[in-house]
């Protein structure tokens, strides 16, 4: 069942168009990630969603129900969503049980208190309920926050840069518990950020946004392997682009030699995009490019290639064997389904 | 970071911020010396009525402050209605009224012969004042609500304040979780504001407390009256120390109150400040009633006062403008800049020594130097006369000795007790001014100073001062404002026939001629303004 249609969403601010006839689907029990560098737009569609930003043309449903449209909105608190914020929001006069029974005010006494210790045992807080916030870690907070709104029993989870405020080290360990958590109480999200690391690690779909608008939307694999535009490319990890010379029958020629491709639907494309692990390096003394820079990252090796004199963007090849700086090197594109672009 | 001080700098520091906390210390002590049965003799007959009406009027002045100042603060930090651009500045304007000349303009007002009565008698057609009833505006009702006219600016700035820093997600936070704006203001915006409105509140009790004027000439009696009668009156220190420690009991309690609010707020008020705010857009009767609301305020606390000023001083210009005017402006002027300028060489040396100095007692001169400026200014002005006094006393006890005349009162009965008074209680201003100023400097251009071999004393005048120079002008110009209004301390403080544009006022005000004096008030509100206007000019660059 659909939780969430968004239909040609315009939105604007101060005057100018901030979301661009957008349109999106959530399915129940399905985590997205809206994904973009900052100022595209991806916090405003989540405030439309929460009610808290008004839109300017299209629909917006929750469930079976209209909740914004251009001359309709309805107000935050009747739409039944939970919202994380960057901040977390949490009431620094509450402690962190009334912080979590916060948006139980209709349940009587025994439920609610019922339900706190419910949520605090799934966030695994029980010995904190008596803390005021500030008395208790980051990873803490945001786990308050995620009971807090979970309490509620939202139809809808949204999340703001929740990641963002949480050191480096713990977060992948967070990212998981919160995703678990999210995936047993069977609640679906919208999830905010402009790391790809966390959408990679946080959610079912990518939907990346560029200027107002969502570039592509798919699994994390289908963005990086199959992206439909060099933008969703190059936000989704390092590409080199080598021009096509040629397309003959059923391969494309290149800088880097002939590719065996279904060539039937890229009649004017004039690009091809490889990641840096598609292409392999062996020692050529007589081949124009060589290693111009390289480094060591841990599971692989890093090797920029310089052609002589060509100031052109140079390629990229990430493979498992060192060479020295100046080594003549050939390179060979490895068996896999290519992507090309029209320029 | 550290850096050799040789002996000179503690010494001067210690020995400069001693002298300036002996005023506190010679209360305290001369409130245990024999004063000829006076305190109880006023305990057994009207000081109970005195602390009974000392404290309706703190109590009466703190509610009302609230009850005009956190509703006024709500609805102009989170809604939108006319005019709201104009009121956010607009209403902190009363600060600059003297208590004691919109106490008059409301007397004149409203008193059996002023123009109220008598455009209802006309109206009416009544006769004598025993055709109808009208209030007193010279009772403790009255003196509250003077006070509170000129004193809820206090609440609606730092009510504003706090409920503009709170995180705006707290509040969106709450509307998701269920809350109506009502509700989400009850739960959340409220209880996260009162640390600040605390504070607010236990400043406008601290300042209702010290406030001699308004209760002097509505002949309210009053700690502060009273002191100032014992001391006049009686002329016994001891009975006027006595009953300044009572004050500084009071003062002791609202000083904790408004300690443990800032620490709250701390904790509360955690926003940058630079989320814009969704703010409700008030339509109608809501709107209709937040601008009028705002407006009648304002009328009254700001524009009739203003204007029955202007208006006097216009009619009476020819009688005004003489040469007392002049002389006691130029007094003032010559007070508060020595003033001035003492204080921030006073303010500029404790925070540099609190700067510079490792030793875990560094900060103690500046805080003990900064004590004055809670104390209310008749209490600060009976705690300089007594070691004053017991000074000249001594030099002309040893004169005598010598059969000779003694030099008189040298220290006490000249503007020496005037200055030394004036520096007490405003030397706080600077050294808070300063010190901010020089927080601001980072530690590093300290260490490089030093490592390019430079002294203390250089390194104050070659990169410090420079570096502090607007810091030190507006510490200046702080205190010099407030010099130019200070009163109470003036009344008790000053030499013989010596009047500065305060007393002037207020001498006129009490002899019910403030027309005369009218010229020099309207000099006293524009001086009282300039500080306003850099402080909305701060809080517009947040």
């Amino acid at each position: 069942m659909t939780k969430l249609v968004i239909n040609d969403l315009s939105c604007h601010y101060n005057g100018h168009a901030v979301i661009k006839n957008l349109s999106l689907a959530i399915e129940s029990n399905e985590i997205i990630a809206l994904l973009g560098p900052s100022g595209c737009g991806k916090t405003t569609l989540l405030r439309t969603i929460a009610g808290l930003q008004a839109v300017s043309n299209g629909e917006i449903h929750l469930g079976d129900k209209l909740v914004s449209s251009a001359n309709f909105m309805l107000e935050s608190e009747k739409r039944n969503v939970g919202m994380i914020f960057q901040d977390y929001a949490l009431f620094p006069h509450l402690t962190v049980a009334q912080n979590i029974a916060f948006g139980l005010s209709k349940l009587d006494k025994l439920a609610a208190s019922q339900r706190v210790n419910a949520m605090l045992t799934l966030v695994k807080l029980n010995d904190f309920s008596d803390r005021f916030p500030h008395e208790i870690s980051g990873g803490q907070q945001q786990r308050v926050a995620i009971a807090r709104a979970l309490a509620y029993q939202p139809d809808l989870m949204l999340l703001d840069e929740p990641f963002s405020n949480i050191d480096s080290q713990s977060r992948s360990e967070i990212m998981i518990e919160i995703r678990h958590i999210l995936k047993t109480q069977n609640v679906p999200a919208v999830f905010v950020t402009h790391s790809k690391d966390e959408a990679f690690a946080f959610a079912d779909k990518l939907a990346i946004f560029n200027n107002g608008k969502i570039e592509q939307i798919g699994s994390a694999e289908q963005l990086y392997c199959n992206p439909n535009s060099p933008y969703v490319a190059n936000f989704m990890g390092k590409a080199n682009y080598v021009p096509i010379t040629a397309i003959n029958g059923r391969s494309v020629s290149t800088l880097l030699g002939d590719i065996v491709v279904d060539t039937s639907t890229r009649e004017h494309h004039n690009i091809a995009m490889l990641r840096p692990e598609q292409l392999s390096l062996t020692e050529q003394s007589s081949s124009a490019l060589e290693i111009g820079h390289s480094f060591f990252c841990g599971s692989h090796w890093v090797h920029r290639l310089s052609s002589n004199g060509s100031p052109e963007q140079p390629i990229e090849v990430h493979c498992k064997k060192s060479y020295r700086v100046g080594t003549k090197v050939a390179v060979s594109v490895l068996d896999h389904e290519l992507v090309t672009f029209a320029s | 970071m550290y850096i050799k001080l040789n002996f000179k700098w503690p010494a001067a520091s210690w020995l400069l911020s001693l002298l300036i906390f002996l005023p506190l210390l010679a209360i305290i002590w001369q409130s245990f010396g024999d004063d000829q049965a006076v305190f109880s003799h006023l305990w057994q007959t009207v000081l109970p009525d005195y602390l009974l009406n000392t404290i309706l009027v703190v109590a009466g002045v703190s509610t009302l402050s609230m009850l005009i100042g956190v509703p006024m603060a709500w609805c102009i930090a989170m809604c939108n209605f006319p005019l709201r651009g104009f009121f956010v500045w607009a209403m902190l304007l009363p600060l600059a009224m003297p208590s004691y000349v919109v106490a008059f303009v409301y007397t004149d007002l409203l008193e059996y012969a002023g123009p109220v009565q008598g455009t209802l008698r006309q109206l009416f057609g009544w006769n004598s004042a025993s055709d109808y009833w009208f209030f007193d505006v010279r009772t403790v009702g009255g003196a509250i609500v003077m006070l509170t006219l000129v004193l809820y600016p206090y609440v609606y700035l730092l009510a504003r304040t706090a409920f503009v820093e709170q995180s705006q997600t707290l509040g969106q936070s709450a509307r998701m979780l269920g809350c109506s704006p009502w509700q989400s203001f009850k739960r959340v915006s409220l209880p996260l504001a009162r640390p600040a409105i605390a504070v607010a509140v236990s400043l406008v009790a601290m300042e209702t407390l010290a406030d001699f004027a308004v209760v002097h000439y509505f002949a309210v009696q009053t700690l502060t009256t009273a002191v100032y009668d014992t001391w006049l009156g009686y002329g016994s220190l001891a009975a006027a120390a006595r009953l300044s420690a009572l004050m500084l009991a009071m003062l002791f309690i609202l000083i904790s109150v408004e300690r443990i609010g800032r620490s709250k707020q701390r904790l509360y008020q955690r926003s940058t400040g630079q989320e814009s705010i969704n703010r409700y857009s008030l339509k109608g009767a809501k709107a209709f009633c937040a601008f009028s609301f705002c407006l009648l305020i304002f009328v009254l606390a700001f524009a009739i006062p203003f204007i029955s000023l202007v208006d006097m001083a216009i009619e009476y210009f020819d009688q005004s403008w003489n040469e007392q005017f002049l002389q006691y402006s130029i007094n003032s002027f010559m007070l508060a800049s020595t003033v001035a300028l003492i204080c921030v060489i006073i303010g500029l040396l404790l925070s540099y020594f609190k700067r510079l100095s490792q030793g875990k007692y560094g900060a103690v001169p500046a805080k003990l130097a900064s004590t004055g400026y809670a104390l209310p200014g008749t209490v600060l002005a009976i705690g300089v006369l007594i070691p004053l006094s017991l000074f000249d006393h001594g030099l002309n006890n040893v004169w005598e000795y010598f059969g000779e005349e003694g030099p008189g009162l040298i220290l006490s009965g000249t503007l020496f007790a005037m200055i030394a008074g004036y520096v007490v209680r405003f030397c706080a201003i600077a050294i808070g001014s300063i010190e901010s100023s020089l927080n601001k400097v980072t530690p590093s251009i300290d260490m490089v100073s030093v490592t390019l071999g430079m002294s203390p004393l250089k390194m104050l005048f070659k990169v410090h001062l420079p570096l502090v120079r607007k810091g030190c002008f507006a510490a200046a110009l702080l205190v010099f404002i407030e010099s130019m209004k200070e009163l109470p301390a003036a009344l008790l403080l000053r030499p013989f026939n010596y009047e500065t544009l305060a007393t002037y006022v207020y001498q006129f005000v009490s002899d019910e001629q403030l027309e005369h004096g009218a010229l020099a008030a309207i000099v006293i509100v524009v001086v009282g303004l300039v500080p306003l206007i850099i402080l909305n000019r701060s809080l517009e660059q947040q």
